[in-house]
């Protein structure tokens, strides 16, 4: 039986797959204007699958190739970051990069970088003896010569991504979770309807925005063929105590790989080590193991000696979407109506804004109406975590902000009903977390873990062990008691 | 009028806050849940919290120290939010198992790998969290929950335990010098892989439980650790019997006192 011919399909002037840092990011620049747009995401939440595990750089450009198109997007992106982060209630803030060289052949590879970020338009100095320890006070001893560039932010990317999707939503755009797109019909070189398993679409627009989907969704439909390469990252997560001591990133100088590992601030105070950088065949394989991960730290150590890993929170994965070319943003070659948005290997959210301005123009040269919405929500209202602020006299205003559930977070159970009852919903423990931090912190969920399962499971009407961890299947435990 | 904060009402945290209290000062408990007690079996705990109100102790209960700052400790609870100052804050905040983290166990990130002190509630909740679940842990809390999850439902329980067992574990199915190094199974764990000195095994499991190690819980911001004006009850290790946890209680309330006099 063909399901979706007995659909009614729902007419979209864009349908955006994929709900990522750079879906989303064009869902909200979509949703400023006068359509409708619906976004749909083969996973249960928003940012599932590269976007989790970022390093949430927002690169300043520095680094980039003068005149590459990811450079472009990317020196677009920077300026807007403190409107926009504080329109959105993101956490965002310059720490600055210091590259450090401990060869010879590091050290004489170091001005092409300061003139690389001179190309692009980006402050940079070159540091030797004690000026090094002035501007990365936590660099090792051992290091030769630097370079430091004082632009260099960090962003809440996890954050990010769900505020984007917030916004949109709160402007009229659909999410459609769980829904992959399946197939596609054609009408004359281009893409009439879209097909999930429970829903049609037809669209006069497509933004494939599916990561490391993007292949495959293009293939659904009838696109050109290319090849979206895994590239795997392991992280380790230490403790905001251990990050008071890391002011800013320290980097290597780049081998074939690219920038190697980083020693990295993230916006709430925590640290980031990593990423690993491994080619794999799954695209889905996000798991960690200590013996690649051990070479990263111990490269991270000898940039910084006082790494303690006594302070490790978390280790994890993500894998990123590589592709050659990288950066493969625009109209699609054999479907007409489709733009492509893949391939964006690392720089997916320092370039995000620009990417769904230039996605945005492209659309609207082929005939999407550039009106503006009127009156579009702009400005999140969105209560600030008190861990980012530790603000308990405006917690205490709300009586459900008088009962911390994770103490280690310090997430009152009004952040945890305000997360359940967002724009964007979340429908898993996962999805609390990322919207509240609750069970990622430093005791990883042994205090709260069964709190929080109990108020969501309270909200969403299910018995405890229904609820999933993340993905359908992924239920806390198997069933109930004997007793 | 506070000299002292004590955060957590374990049997620690009322044995300190009752001798503070003895010794003149004037104290306050701050317990992050609505009752005092902590892991301490509750008639003990109730005994313990009359005794330190007898000598004067304050509590606020329902209330979580949030962070400490040059003498101000920041407090959030059901009473709202309130800052006292003090001339010492003592950590009592108690213990948690070892994470995945702090374990070095790698693999996929799928569902069913739940701390051990989460399990126990999820247990009294009624949730059964494996049929055949992996309990990691030598101590009285993995042993609690292998027998809590066989009678509870569980058709087969392995325990793993990297150092000497505590207490008689007759009954229960277990592997010793052991750890569990990954985790394989999405979206749900599927499988666990436990490797001892020369082998390693691939043992088909439904639920990982961390139940290892006593780690002291660090969650009031500013003063994880031990420093000025700054006190814990963890010592040199977690005191496991009562007159264990007397000496410690003893010996911080000392150094606060002499601290402060």
């Amino acid at each position: 039986m063909n399901q979706s011919s007995r659909r009614r399909p729902v007419p979209v002037d864009v349908l955006v797959i994929g709900a990522g840092v750079v879906g989303t990011a064009v869902a909200r620049e979509l949703s400023l204007l006068d359509v409708s747009v619906a976004v749909i995401e083969r996973w249960h939440d928003v940012g599932e699958e590269t976007s989790k595990a970022n390093s949430g750089v927002t690169n300043c450009g520095w680094s980039l190739k003068p005149g590459s198109l990811e450079g472009q997007l990317v020196s677009a992106s920077y300026p807007q970051w403190p409107q926009l982060t504080t329109d959105l209630g993101v956490e965002w803030r310059k720490v600055g990069i210091t590259m450090l060289a401990f060869t010879d052949e590091e050290v004489a590879a170091l001005p092409a970088w300061v003139e690389r970020a001179d190309q692009n338009g980006n402050e940079a100095l070159l540091l030797e003896g004690d000026d090094i320890f002035e501007y990365a006070p936590h660099a090792s001893l051992s290091t030769k010569m630097a370079v430091h560039i004082p632009e260099e932010a960090v962003v809440d990317s996890v954050r990010l991504t769900v505020a984007y999707g917030e916004q949109a939503s709160l402007n009229g755009v659909r999410f459609y979770f769980s829904q992959p797109a399946v197939s596609a019909e054609h009408v004359d070189g281009v893409v009439s309807e879209v097909s999930t398993p429970h829903h049609t679409f037809r669209p006069r627009f497509i933004v494939n925005a599916a990561g490391l989907g993007a292949d495959d969704v293009s293939r659904i439909l009838g696109g050109e063929d290319f090849a979206v390469t895994p590239r795997r990252g392991q992280w380790a997560l230490l403790d905001r105590e251990f990050g008071s001591r890391v002011p800013g990133i320290l980097t290597g100088v780049p081998g074939p790989l690219g920038h190697g590992p980083m020693v990295l601030p993230t916006a709430h105070g925590s640290v980031l080590l990593g990423p690993t950088a491994e080619d794999q065949a799954d695209k889905l394989d996000r798991t960690t193991d200590e013996a690649n991960l051990n070479e990263v730290l111990a490269r991270c150590t000898q940039m910084m000696p006082a790494i303690d890993m006594r302070f490790v929170t978390k280790r994890f994965a993500g894998v990123r979407a590589n592709s050659d070319p990288t950066y493969r943003i625009g109209w699609s070659g054999s479907a007409g109506n489709v733009v492509h948005v893949a391939g964006i290997r690392s720089t997916g959210v320092s370039a995000s804004p620009g990417i769904a301005q230039y996605v945005r123009d492209l659309l609207v040269e082929q005939g999407l109406s550039s009106t503006p919405k009127s009156n579009p929500v702009r400005v999140l209202d969105y209560r600030k975590p008190l861990w980012s602020g530790l603000d308990c006299a405006g917690a205490a205003a709300d009586p459900l902000g008088r009962t911390v559930i994770c103490a280690c977070e310090k997430v009152t159970a009004g952040d945890i009903h305000q997360a359940l009852s967002d724009p964007l919903p979340a429908t898993s423990i996962i999805g609390v977390a990322r919207r509240t931090h609750a069970t990622w912190g430093r005791c990883q969920g042994s205090a709260c873990l069964s709190g929080v399962s109990f108020i969501t499971s309270m909200y969403t009407g299910h018995d405890p062990w229904e609820i999933p961890y993340h993905e359908p299947g992924s239920q806390l435990g198997v069933g109930a008691t004997d007793d | 009028m506070t000299d002292v904060v004590v955060a957590g009402s374990g049997r620690c945290g009322l044995h300190v806050a009752r001798m503070l209290a003895d010794a003149g000062l004037e104290v306050t408990v701050v317990e992050r849940l609505p009752q005092v007690g902590g892991q301490e079996p509750e008639r003990d705990a109730r005994t313990l919290e009359r005794a330190a109100r007898r000598a004067g102790v304050t509590f606020m209960l329902g209330t979580l120290a949030v962070s400490y700052d040059d003498g101000v400790v920041q407090t959030l609870g059901i009473d709202g939010a309130s800052m006292l100052r003090v001339r010492a804050l003592v950590l009592a905040t108690g213990t948690r198992p070892q994470t995945r983290a702090e374990l070095g166990i790698g693999g996929d990130r799928g569902a069913g790998v739940t701390p051990g002190s989460a399990a126990v509630h999820f247990l009294d909740s009624g949730l059964l969290l494996g049929r055949n679940p992996i309990v990691v842990g030598n101590g009285e809390l993995a042993h609690h929950l292998c027998d809590a999850l066989l009678d509870k439902g569980a058709h087969h329980v392995l325990s793993v335990a990297s150092g000497p067992r505590i207490g008689d574990w007759s009954g229960i199915t277990a592997i010793d010098n052991a750890r569990v190094v990954r985790i394989n199974g999405f979206p749900r764990v599927g499988s666990a892989v436990v490797a001892t000195h020369d082998s390693t095994q691939e043992i088909v499991t439904d639920a990982v439980i961390l139940a290892s190690g006593r780690i002291p819980m660090r969650n009031v911001e500013g003063a994880l650790f031990p420093g000025d004006s700054i006190y814990d009850c963890f010592g040199e290790r977690d005191p496991k019997t009562d007159e264990e946890a007397i000496q410690t209680a003893a010996a911080t309330a000392r150094a606060v006192a002499g601290a402060i006099r």
